[in-house]
C-alpha cells in the first residue's frame, strides 16, 4: 500500500477527486471552486479538481449561501452526493434555514422516503481575521437532531473521513480549522500548525461515530477537537515532566458521539479536561460534560472542567486572540490543578 | 447651542464613577479649565474642568449616584436664556422632577439555609471519593480532605485506609535506620502501590494451591512449535496454555469470573483475562478479551503482541480494560510458588510458579517429572472454598491432559 | 396569453375537473370537521386556487418532482397522492403519507414525485434548482416545479434560488400563485411592481403573468416551460393571479378583506369555468357533474373514515427516520 505525505488541503483534495472518480454523483458546488486560474475554494481544497472534472461537477456558484445549501439539498434528494463549500465557515449563518429546517429534518419528516446525503464543508477557527471569519461553530450543529458532525485534527482523519461523510446518507456538517490546512505558498496561514503526515494513496474510510485516543494515559483525561488536539499533547509533554500521565482523546466526530470510550477513560483516570475553541456557553464540550456527569458520577474524583473560548466574539488583534483561544499554558495550569486537588 | 457634559476617561480601571459634588449650580457661568464637579474613580477622587464656556443650563445627575464612563451629567449653553427647549438626552439617568415611577417589585433575594440533611456538618467530597469510603466503611467524618476547598479526594480515602493498618510512619530525615533516599510515587509506581494497598485492605483474600504434572504439556508444546513453524505462526508458550486452561476452566466455574459491586455480585458473561506483564518501571496487566474463544495459536499471537506492546509503551486503552481474571507468572524466575494480590475489582488470580524437574509418584513409581505449582488467591466475599478447589481441579486436569486444550473452540474470533 | 382550446382533449379536461372537484369538496368538508372541533391540527386551505394546482401536475410526469409549501392539500391531490393517506396525515395517524410524523404542512409521496412540503416560506426555491441540477447532472429529463406564494417573491430564497437556476440552466418551473396576501398583508403593501413575473427579467429567464383561475391557461402554459426545461433551454416564471377564498390559516376571521373583494373572485370560480368550457365545447351536461360530485362525496368521505378510524403512531415511531441508514 503506497503513501506519501501530504497536507490536510492535500488530504481533502485527495478524497474529493476519488469520490469524484468512483461515482458519478459526487459534484462539489460553491464559491470560487473551479474558477480556471482562480484559487480552487476558500482555502485551495478544489484547486486543479474542474480540470480532471469539468465545471458542471465542480459548480461555481454567485454569492448566495442559502441557494448553495438548498441546491444540495434538492441535489441530494434526487440521489445525488453533493458537498457543498461555505468559503468561511461563519457563512453557513447566511443559509442556516436550509441547514436547520430543510436538511436536518426532511429525512425525518418524510418518514424516511426523501433523504439527504450532503456534505457541508466549513472552513473554521481563528486566523486573525476578526469575528466574522472566526467562528467554531460545532454547537449549533450538535444541537438539531438530523445533522452528523465531523471535525478532524490532522490529515489522515481528513481524509478517511470526509470520504465517510460523502458515502453517509445523511447531511454531515465537515469543519475543517484553517490553522490545520497547511496550505503552501500565497494561502499558507501565520502560524499554523501545517501537520504534514504519511497518508494511503488508496481510498479509505475512517467510519463515523469515533473517537481517537492520541496518546493512553492514567491520571487525566483530556478531550479535544481540531487545533486543540494539539496544544493538549503539547500539554501533555509538559505535564508528564511533572509526573502528571495525561491521556488525550481526539474528539473527531461530535455526531455520533462515542461516549463508551469517552466513558471508560473516565472511570479510567476519573478526571476530565475539555479544551475546545468554542465558547463555553453552550459548546461542545458542555454536551459532553453533562452526559459524563451522569455516566460516570461516581467515578470522578474531580468535577468535569471545560477549557474554552471566552462568551466574546472573535477578536482580531493577535494580542487579543491569544487570550480568546486556549493556550497550552491554560490548559498545563487547569489540568495540573485538577490533579493535585 | 447646548452641549453636553460628559463623564471623560479618568484613567481608571473601573468603569463606573462616583459625582461626589458640583460646584456650580444651573444658571451660573462656567469658564473652559475651570472644574464644575467632583468624581471618585476605583482609584481616586479628582475635579473634572469645564471644557468650554458657557451657562450651566442643568445638572442631570445627583451627587452620591453611580453611573458609568460617558454619561452625559450635565447641560451647558452659550446663551444664558433658560428657557431654550429641552433635549433629548441619550441616557439612563435623568433628572426625576416630572416622573412619578412606581417603585418595581423587586425579588426576594435567595436566602442561604444552614446545611440541614442528617443533622451533621457538610462535607466535601468527591464522588469517587464517596463511593470508596462507603464500600471500606470508613466514615467520611474520619477522614481529612486534602483538596483545595478541603474537599476529600480519592487519594485521602486511600490514606485513610492504608493509615487503619500502619502503627507508624517514617519520614525522609528519620536516621534511626541509617541514610535514605526518598523518591517521589509517581506515574505507574503510585498506580501499584494505590490498587495493591485498596485490593489488601478491602478484600478478604484466600489462597488454594495445586501441583500440576506438566510433563504431558511440554511435550505437547514441542509439538505445537513444529506445527506453527510450519505454518509462519507464533508457537504458543506454557503461559499461552495457562490462559487457555484458566479460560476453559472459568467456564466451568463461573461463579470465580465475577466482581463483589456494592451489594451485588456481577458475574460477567464474558471471559477476558489479564496476564501480569512485568516491565523495569513496574507491571502492566494487558487483557486477552474474550479468552476463551480463541484457539492456542491466536493465544500466542496476541500475547507475544501484548507484551512486545507493553514493553514499548503502546499498549491501547482498549488493551488495558476489561479483565474479569487475571494470571502472572514468576515461572521464568526460578521461584517455585508465590502468592498474587488480585487486581480490584476482580474477584481472583492465578500465581504460576516454575516448571521445574522434581522427583514425582508416577505409576506407583518414584521418577522425574515436571512439575508446577499453581497459586489461586480468590476474594471469600464472592467465591467459596469448594469453587476455588472446583476451579483448580479442572485447571490441573485441563494441562494435565492439554490435548483437550485445542479441542473446545466453538467461536474463534479473530482480533 | 390565451389557451388555445383545440388542444385540450376531453378525456384530460374531464380529469382536471374530477381533480379540481375532489380538492374543493375535501377541503370544504375539512372546514366543516374543523368547526366541530373535529380536526386534531391546523389547516390552510386551497379553495379557489384549485385551476393551478391541478393545471400544473396535469402537466407533469409521476417522476417529475413538486416542490410545495404550507398549504399542500391543493398539490398533493393534484399529483396524486392518496386521498387516505393524506387525510390520515391530517389526523395525525400510522397511515398517513408522512406515518403522522409531517402534519398538514408536512405532505409527501415519493412514488409520484412529491418531496415533503416546506413551511419556511420560500424555502424550497434552491431546493427545487438544486433539485433540477440534480437531474440535469445525471442526464434525466426530468423536471422540478416549485410552488410558493407573492409573500415569497420578496425572500432571500426567492432572489438567490432562481438566480442560481437561471444561470446554471436548470430544467425548474417556478410557480407563483399571487393569492395577492401573504397572511392578512396585501401584495400592494410589500410589493411595488404589480407583477411578480416582472422579476423574471432581472434574472434572464422568461416571466409570464397569467389568469391564475383558468386552469386551462395554466395548464398550457406550463406545458410550455416544461418543454423548455427538458430541452435544456432553462427555467420560467409562471404568475398565476389567484384567490384564496378562505382564510390564510384555521382561525383567521379574515377581517382583512371586504365581502365584496371575496364574491367577485368567487364569481370566477375555477370550476365553474371548467364545466362552462366542458359544457361549451364538448357538450357535456350537468348530469355528468353532478355524477362527478357524487363520487367525489363517496371518496372524501371514505378518506375521512380512513383517517378518523386509522391507528395512531406508537410512542417508538418518535425515534425512528432521524438519520437514513
Amino acid at each position: 500500500m503506497s503513501s506519501r505525505a501530504m497536507t490536510m488541503v492535500e488530504a481533502l483534495r485527495d478524497a474529493l477527486r476519488l469520490a469524484m472518480r468512483q461515482d458519478p454523483s459526487v459534484f462539489v458546488l460553491g464559491e470560487d471552486l473551479g474558477i480556471a486560474g482562480g484559487f480552487g475554494g476558500g482555502f485551495t481544497v478544489t484547486l486543479g479538481l474542474s480540470e480532471e472534472f469539468g465545471h458542471e461537477r465542480v459548480m461555481d456558484t454567485p454569492i448566495s449561501e442559502i441557494a448553495i445549501i438548498g441546491a444540495a439539498v434538492g441535489a441530494a434528494m434526487t440521489g445525488m452526493r453533493p458537498v457543498a463549500e461555505m468559503q468561511y465557515g461563519d457563512f453557513v449563518f447566511c443559509g442556516m434555514d436550509q441547514v436547520i429546517n430543510q436538511a436536518a429534518k426532511i429525512q425525518y419528516m418524510s418518514n424516511g422516503q426523501f433523504s439527504v446525503p450532503l456534505v457541508l464543508r466549513l472552513p473554521v477557527g481563528a486566523s486573525r481575521r476578526g469575528a466574522q471569519h472566526s467562528q467554531c461553530s460545532e454547537a449549533y450543529f450538535m444541537h438539531t437532531p438530523g445533522l452528523k458532525v465531523v471535525s478532524p485534527s490532522n490529515p489522515y482523519d481528513a481524509k478517511g473521513m470526509l470520504l465517510a461523510s460523502i458515502w453517509d446518507n445523511n447531511p454531515v456538517i465537515f469543519l475543517e480549522h484553517k490553522l490545520l490546512y497547511g496550505g503552501k505558498g500565497g494561502r499558507k496561514e501565520k502560524t499554523s500548525l501545517d501537520p504534514v503526515m504519511e497518508v494511503p494513496d488508496e481510498a479509505y474510510e475512517i467510519p463515523l461515530g469515533t473517537v481517537a485516543i492520541k496518546r493512553p494515559g492514567e491520571d487525566i483525561t483530556i478531550l479535544a477537537n481540531m487545533l486543540m488536539v494539539h496544544r493538549a499533547l503539547e500539554a501533555a509533554e509538559i505535564l508528564s515532566q511533572e509526573g502528571i500521565d495525561a491521556e488525550v482523546i481526539d474528539v473527531r466526530c461530535l455526531v455520533p458521539l462515542d461516549v463508551e470510550t469517552i466513558e471508560l477513560s473516565a472511570k479510567k483516570t476519573t478526571r476530565v479536561l475539555i479544551v475546545e475553541e468554542d465558547n463555553l456557553t453552550g459548546g461542545w464540550g458542555a454536551e459532553v460534560a453533562a452526559r459524563l456527569a451522569e455516566k460516570a458520577f461516581y467515578y470522578l474524583d474531580a468535577p468535569i472542567t471545560r477549557v474554552a473560548a471566552p462568551d466574546v466574539p472573535v477578536p482580531c488583534a493577535p494580542a487579543l486572540e491569544r487570550v480568546y483561544v486556549p493556550s497550552v499554558e491554560k490548559v498545563v495550569i487547569t489540568a495540573r490543578a485538577l490533579v493535585k486537588g | 447651542m447646548i452641549f453636553e457634559v460628559v463623564i471623560p476617561n479618568l484613567g481608571a480601571t473601573g468603569s463606573d464613577v462616583v459625582i461626589e459634588d458640583w460646584l456650580v449650580k444651573p444658571g451660573d457661568y462656567v469658564q473652559a479649565g475651570k472644574p464644575i464637579y467632583v468624581v471618585t474613580t476605583d482609584k481616586a477622587t479628582v475635579e473634572v474642568e469645564a471644557f468650554r464656556n458657557g451657562y450651566v443650563k442643568e445638572l442631570l445627575v445627583k451627587p452620591g449616584i453611580r453611573v458609568p464612563l460617558g454619561t452625559v451629567v450635565a447641560l451647558i449653553t452659550d446663551s444664558p436664556d433658560l428657557q431654550a427647549e429641552k433635549i433629548p438626552v441619550n441616557n439612563q439617568i435623568h433628572s426625576t422632577s416630572s416622573l412619578d415611577v412606581k417603585q418595581l417589585e423587586v425579588p426576594e433575594k435567595y436566602i442561604e439555609e444552614p446545611f440541614k440533611k442528617s443533622g451533621m456538618r457538610r462535607i466535601l467530597a468527591s464522588p469517587l471519593a464517596r463511593r470508596m469510603a462507603n464500600e471500606a466503611r470508613i466514615p467520611l467524618e474520619n477522614i481529612k480532605g486534602s483538596g483545595k476547598q478541603g474537599q476529600i479526594l480519592q487519594q485521602d480515602v486511600q490514606q485513610a485506609i492504608v493509615s487503619q493498618h500502619l502503627p507508624e510512619s517514617i519520614s525522609p530525615e528519620d536516621e534511626t535506620r541509617g541514610r535514605v533516599r526518598a523518591v517521589p510515587v509517581t506515574g505507574m509506581r503510585r498506580t501499584i502501590a494505590h490498587r495493591t494497598q485498596l485490593s489488601k485492605s478491602v478484600i478478604p483474600h484466600y489462597y488454594a494451591t495445586i501441583s500440576i504434572d506438566m510433563s504431558e504439556a511440554k511435550a505437547f508444546l514441542v509439538e505445537c512449535a513444529a506445527f506453527a513453524e510450519k505454518k509462519g505462526w507464533a508457537a504458543p508458550t506454557i503461559t499461552d496454555l495457562t490462559i487457555r486452561a484458566a479460560a476453559l476452566a472459568l467456564g466451568h466455574t463461573p461463579q470465580i469470573n465475577a466482581s463483589l459491586q456494592d451489594d451485588d455480585i456481577l458475574f460477567y458473561e464474558d471471559i477476558h483475562i489479564g496476564l501480569v506483564v512485568g516491565l523495569p518501571e513496574g507491571v502492566l496487566v494487558p487483557v486477552i478479551h474474550h479468552a476463551d474463544r480463541k484457539n492456542l495459536y491466536t493465544l500466542a499471537m496476541i500475547t507475544s503482541r501484548l507484551k512486545e506492546n507493553a514493553r514499548r509503551g503502546a499498549l491501547s486503552s482498549h488493551d488495558l480494560i476489561g479483565s474479569t481474571f487475571s494470571i502472572s507468572n514468576l515461572g521464568m524466575f526460578g521461584l517455585d510458588s508465590f502468592i498474587a494480590v488480585i487486581n480490584p475489582p476482580e474477584a481472583g488470580i492465578l500465581a504460576l510458579g516454575a516448571v521445574r524437574q522434581i522427583p514425582a509418584v508416577w505409576n506407583d513409581q518414584v521418577v522425574p517429572r515436571w512439575l508446577m505449582t499453581a497459586v489461586l488467591s480468590v476474594d471469600h466475599r464472592v467465591v467459596d472454598g469448594i469453587v476455588a478447589a472446583r476451579f483448580m481441579d479442572e485447571f490441573k486436569q485441563l494441562l494435565e491432559h492439554p490435548v483437550v486444550l485445542t479441542l473446545t473452540a466453538p467461536e474463534e474470533t479473530s482480533e | 396569453m390565451k389557451a388555445d382550446h383545440r388542444k385540450i382533449s376531453l378525456e384530460i379536461a374531464l380529469e382536471m375537473l374530477q381533480r379540481m372537484v375532489l380538492i374543493r369538496v375535501f377541503e370544504d368538508r375539512l372546514y366543516q370537521l374543523f368547526l366541530q372541533g373535529l380536526v386534531p391540527g391546523t389547516l390552510h386551505q386551497y379553495q379557489g386556487q384549485e385551476a393551478i394546482a391541478v393545471g400544473v401536475c396535469t402537466a407533469l410526469r409521476d417522476n417529475d418532482l413538486i416542490f410545495s409549501t404550507h398549504r399542500p392539500v391543493g398539490h398533493a391531490i393534484a399529483k396524486g397522492v392518496p386521498l387516505k393517506a393524506i387525510a390520515a396525515e391530517l389526523w395525525g395517524k400510522a397511515t398517513g403519507c408522512a406515518g403522522g410524523r409531517g402534519g398538514q404542512m408536512h405532505l409527501v409521496d415519493a412514488s409520484i414525485g412529491m418531496p415533503p412540503s416546506n413551511a419556511i416560506v420560500g424555502a424550497n426555491i434552491p431546493i427545487a434548482t438544486g433539485a433540477a441540477l440534480g437531474f440535469k447532472l445525471s442526464g434525466l429529463d426530468r423536471v422540478a416545479v416549485s410552488f410558493f406564494g407573492d409573500g415569497a417573491s420578496n425572500s432571500g430564497p426567492f432572489h438567490e434560488g432562481i438566480n442560481l437556476a437561471a444561470v446554471k440552466n436548470a430544467p425548474v418551473i417556478f410557480v407563483c400563485e399571487n393569492n395577492q396576501y401573504a397572511a392578512s398583508t396585501h401584495i400592494s403593501l410589500t410589493t411595488r411592481v404589480e407583477a411578480i413575473a416582472k422579476r423574471a427579467k432581472s434574472y434572464g429567464i422568461p416571466g409570464f403573468s397569467l389568469d391564475g383561475m383558468d386552469v386551462l391557461i395554466v395548464y398550457q402554459s406550463v406545458e410550455a416551460a416544461v418543454d423548455r426545461a427538458r430541452r435544456g433551454e432553462g427555467p420560467t416564471l409562471l404568475e398565476f393571479k389567484t384567490y384564496r377564498f378562505m382564510g390564510h390559516s384555521r382561525g383567521d376571521p379574515g377581517g382583512y378583506r371586504t365581502k365584496q373583494d371575496i364574491d367577485e373572485w368567487r364569481e370566477r370560480d375555477p370550476i365553474q369555468g371548467l364545466r362552462d368550457y366542458l359544457s361549451k365545447e364538448f357538450n357535456q351536461d350537468e348530469q355528468h357533474f353532478l355524477e362527478i360530485e357524487e363520487q367525489v362525496l363517496e371518496e372524501v368521505e371514505a378518506a375521512i373514515q380512513f383517517a378518523i378510524s386509522s391507528p395512531e403512531p406508537i410512542p417508538e415511531e418518535t425515534y425512528k427516520h432521524v438519520f437514513a441508514s
